[in-house]
C-alpha cells in the first residue's frame, strides 16, 4: 500500500495552511479539543453543582435544558450556533468559535450529570457533619464535598474529553479546516489513495484518544481511592 | 425570520429525511444489537484468537471518530473491494413484497448503514459486558452450589440479572445511534439534518427549517427515553433489581 | 461423611490451608471458628468443590471433589451451602428460588418441586412469603429462605459460611433457631460461625483454625468446659469474642 500521499502532505495534515493561512489539521483539532474541553469542564462543574443544590421550578428548567442538550445531535447544535451566534453578538463569529460553543454546551451537559452523580455518591453524613461544624453552604461545597467528589468524577471527565476529541471532526460540516476536513480535501485532490488517507487520519485520532485514556489510567492509580464504609 | 411556516414542498423534504433517519436508526439498532451480542461472546471467549481481535476491534472503533469511519467506508472501500462487487452494490434493483416494493438503497445508505452498525456494535458489546460483569461473583457460586451446571447458572442466574442492569445503558446507545445518523449527511445521505440544511439554504427560513428538524430529533430521543422509563418502572423489572 | 486428610492449598507462595486433617461423621454438627484469614471459609468451600485443593486428600460421602472425572454438579446437589450474604436470586420470586434447582438439577416436575418448596417454606416459617421477591424480605427472612432452598435438594450435609455475620442483631436468633432445629433433626452440619451460643447448644465438636492450620479439634464440652486447657491463640481469640 502506497503511503507516499501521506508523507507528501504531512505538513498540511499537521498544521493546515499555517503559516500561510489559518491553523488547520491536527493542530487545529487539538486546539478545538483543548478549548472545548476546558469550557465544557467549567460548564459541567457549574451545572452539576446547580443540579445538586437547586430546588423547585429552577431545577426543572435546568433538567430540561440539559436534557435538550443531550437529545440534540451535535451537528444540529453546530448549525444552530453557526446561525445564531452572529445574530446574538452582532459580529462575524469565526467558525472556530461556533464549534467550541456547540461542543462545550453538549460536553457540559453530559459532564453535569457526571458531576451530580459524583457529588451524590458521597454519604449524606458528610453534608450533615460539615454543616454541624458551622460551615456555610459555599464552604461545605468547596472544603468538604468537592475535594472528595472530584476524584470520583475524574473518569467521566476523561471519557467526555475523549468523546470531545472525536466530535471535533464534525467541524468539517461547517467548513472548519481541522484534521477530517484536511483529509477530505487531500483525498478529493489526489483522488487515488482514500484508504491510506483515512487510515492515517484514523490513526492520528486513535493516538490522541489513547493518550488521554493512558493519562486517565496513570491518574487513577496515583489518586488513592478512598474506602467508603 | 420566525413567522411564516414552510411551504408543503419543504415540509415534505423534511419529513422524507425524518423517515430515512428513523428507518436507518431502526435498522442499525436491530442489527447492531445482534452483532453486539456476538461480539460480547467473542470478547469474553477464553480462546485468545477470538478475544484479542474482538478487544482490538472495540478499541479501534471507540477511539476513532465516526465521521472518519464513515469516510473510510464511503470513499475508501470502493478502492478496496473487487470491482464486480462494487458494481453489484451500486446497481438499482427492487424486491416486491406484495403491495409494497422495496428499492435497493443507494450506496450512500449502504455505506452509512455499514459504518454506523460497526460503530454501534462496539458500544453495545461494551454495555452488555458492563451489565453482565456487574452481577456479583457470589451469585455464580450460589448457583453452582445448588448443583447447576455452568451453562445453567449463566442462563438462569447471570444473564437475567446482567441484562436488566444493561437495559438503561443499552437504550442510551440506541439514542446515540439516532443522533449519529445525522453524520451520514456528510457522505451525502438525505437524512433529516441534510434535509434541514437544504431547506434552509433554499428558503432562508433558518428557524423553521432547523427548528422543525431539531423538534423531530428531540421527540425521537424522548420516545426512547419514555419507553426506557416505562420498562424500568414496571413491576416486573423492578422486582428483579436487588 | 466428610474426611480431610492432610489437605493443603496455596495461592502462589501463600499457604491458605496447611495440613488440615479432620472428619465430620454423619449427623455430627461441627463448628469452625477462628480469626479472619485463618482459612475457615476456604476449608468449607473445598467440600463442594467451589475451590480446588492442592495437597492431601478430601472425600465427601466417598467422593473426592478434586479428582478428575468427578461429577461436581451431582456432588454439589447433595451438599447444601449457605452464604454470608444469603445469595438468593433477586430476579426470581421466593418460590421460584426454591423450585429452580429442583427442576433444572434434579429434574423434578413443576408440581412436585412446588409442593416440596412450599412444605420447606412452611418448615422455616415463611410460607406466606412464597410470592414475594428477595428484596422485599428482611435479611433474616432471606437467610431462612436460603436454608429452605438448600433443603429442597435433600442434601446429605450442609455447609454454613458465616450465615449470621451480615445480619442485624435482632434477626440473628431467628436464623439460629432454624439451624438448631436442623441439627436436632440429625442433619450433618459444618458451620463457620462466631456464634458461640449456638455452638454451645448444638455443636458436637469445635474446630479452631488459625493461619491455615487446625489448632484445636475437640468435643464441645471439652472446648467450653475447660478453657484453660486450650492453646494460647485459641484462648486469646475466645476471650475477644466471648467478651461481648
Amino acid at each position: 500500500m502506497d503511503f507516499s500521499v501521506i508523507i507528501d502532505n504531512l505538513g498540511y495534515f499537521t498544521w493546515g495552511a499555517y503559516p500561510d493561512g489559518p491553523l488547520g489539521g491536527a493542530a487545529l483539532t487539538l486546539l478545538l479539543s483543548l478549548l472545548s474541553g476546558v469550557a465544557a469542564g467549567v460548564l459541567g462543574l457549574a451545572w452539576g453543582i446547580a443540579l445538586v443544590v437547586s430546588r423547585g421550578w429552577l431545577r426543572w428548567v435546568l433538567v430540561g435544558v440539559l436534557g435538550f442538550l443531550r437529545a440534540i445531535p451535535v451537528l444540529m447544535l453546530m448549525f444552530w450556533a453557526y446561525f445564531l451566534l452572529p445574530i446574538l453578538f452582532h459580529v462575524d463569529v469565526p467558525a472556530l468559535a461556533t464549534v467550541v460553543c456547540a461542543l462545550s454546551l453538549i460536553g457540559g451537559a453530559y459532564l453535569a450529570h457526571g458531576v451530580a452523580a459524583g457529588i451524590g455518591s458521597l454519604p449524606a453524613g458528610q453534608w450533615a457533619a460539615a454543616k454541624a461544624l458551622g460551615l456555610r453552604p459555599g464552604q461545605v461545597l468547596r472544603l468538604v464535598i468537592l475535594p472528595q467528589a472530584l476524584p470520583i468524577m475524574l473518569p467521566s471527565f476523561l471519557n467526555q474529553w475523549v468523546s470531545l476529541i472525536k466530535d471535533t471532526s464534525l467541524a468539517y460540516v461547517i467548513g472548519v479546516g481541522e484534521l477530517s476536513y484536511v483529509a477530505t480535501q487531500v483525498s478529493n485532490r489526489v483522488m487515488v489513495h482514500p484508504v491510506q488517507i483515512f487510515l492515517f487520519v484514523a490513526l492520528v485520532y486513535f493516538l490522541f484518544c489513547s493518550a488521554l485514556q493512558w493519562l486517565a489510567h496513570r491518574l487513577a492509580r496515583r489518586v488513592p481511592s478512598r474506602s467508603h464504609r | 425570520m420566525f413567522g411564516e411556516l414552510l411551504a408543503p414542498r419543504y415540509l415534505h423534504w423534511l419529513f422524507d429525511g425524518f423517515l430515512l433517519t428513523l428507518g436507518l436508526s431502526l435498522l442499525v439498532c436491530a442489527v447492531a444489537t445482534g452483532l453486539g451480542a456476538l461480539l460480547y461472546l467473542a470478547r469474553t471467549a477464553p480462546a485468545r484468537w477470538l478475544s484479542t481481535p474482538a478487544r482490538l476491534y472495540v478499541l479501534v472503533i471507540r477511539n476513532t471518530p465516526l465521521l472518519v469511519q464513515l469516510f473510510f467506508w464511503y470513499f475508501g472501500v470502493t478502492a478496496l473491494l473487487p470491482e464486480a462487487l462494487v458494481t453489484w452494490l451500486n446497481t438499482p434493483r427492487s424486491l416486491a413484497l406484495g403491495p409494497v416494493s422495496l428499492d435497493w438503497p443507494s450506496f450512500e445508505f449502504i455505506a452509512g448503514f455499514w459504518g454506523l452498525t460497526l460503530y454501534t456494535t462496539a458500544f453495545i458489546a461494551e454495555e452488555l459486558r458492563a451489565g453482565i460483569d456487574s452481577v456479583r461473583q457470589e451469585q455464580r457460586a450460589a448457583g453452582l452450589a445448588l448443583g447447576m451446571r455452568p451453562a445453567q447458572v449463566w442462563r438462569h442466574v447471570i444473564l437475567p440479572q446482567g441484562l436488566r442492569t444493561a437495559l438503561g445503558p443499552l437504550l442510551g446507545q440506541y439514542m446515540n445511534a439516532v443522533k449519529n445518523t445525522s453524520l451520514t449527511m456528510a457522505i451525502g445521505l438525505a437524512d433529516l439534518s441534510y434535509a434541514s440544511r437544504q431547506v434552509e439554504t433554499e428558503t432562508f427560513k433558518t428557524f423553521q427549517a432547523f427548528g422543525f428538524a431539531t423538534l423531530l430529533y428531540v421527540l425521537s430521543i424522548a420516545v426512547i427515553e419514555a419507553v426506557g422509563q416505562l420498562i424500568q418502572h414496571s413491576r416486573h423489572y423492578r422486582r428483579g433489581v436487588a | 461423611m466428610i474426611e480431610f486428610e492432610n489437605v493443603s492449598k496455596h495461592y502462589g507462595t501463600f499457604k491458605v490451608l496447611d495440613g488440615c486433617t479432620t472428619r465430620v461423621a454423619k449427623g455430627e454438627v461441627v463448628v469452625v471458628c477462628g480469626p479472619s484469614g485463618s482459612g475457615k471459609s476456604t476449608l468449607i468451600k473445598l467440600v463442594n468443590g467451589l475451590e480446588p485443593y492442592d495437597g492431601g486428600r478430601l472425600t465427601v460421602a466417598g467422593i473426592d471433589p478434586g479428582a478428575r472425572g468427578t461429577d461436581l454438579p451431582a456432588l454439589r446437589a447433595r451438599v447444601g451451602m449457605l452464604f454470608q450474604h444469603f445469595e438468593l436470586f433477586p430476579h426470581l420470586s421466593v418460590l421460584a428460588n426454591l423450585t429452580l434447582a429442583q427442576e433444572k438439577v434434579l429434574k423434578r416436575s413443576a408440581v412436585d418441586a412446588r409442593q416440596r418448596a412450599l412444605a420447606l417454606l412452611d418448615r422455616v416459617g415463611l410460607a406466606a412469603h412464597a410470592h414475594k421477591y428477595p428484596a422485599q424480605l428482611s435479611g433474616g427472612q432471606q437467610q431462612r429462605v436460603a436454608i429452605a432452598r438448600a433443603l429442597t435438594l435433600d442434601p446429605l450435609c450442609m455447609l454454613f459460611d458465616e450465615p449470621t455475620s451480615a445480619l442485624d442483631p435482632e434477626m440473628v436468633q431467628e436464623v439460629l433457631d432454624v439451624m438448631v432445629e436442623l441439627a436436632r433433626d440429625g442433619m450433618t452440619m459444618l458451620c463457620v460461625t462466631h456464634e458461640m451460643g449456638f455452638a454451645r447448644k448444638v455443636a458436637d465438636r469445635i474446630l479452631f483454625m488459625d493461619q491455615g492450620q487446625i489448632l484445636e479439634d475437640c468435643s464441645a464440652e471439652a472446648f467450653f468446659g475447660d478453657l484453660g486447657q486450650r492453646s494460647p491463640r485459641a484462648q486469646a481469640f475466645l476471650s475477644r469474642i466471648l467478651a461481648h
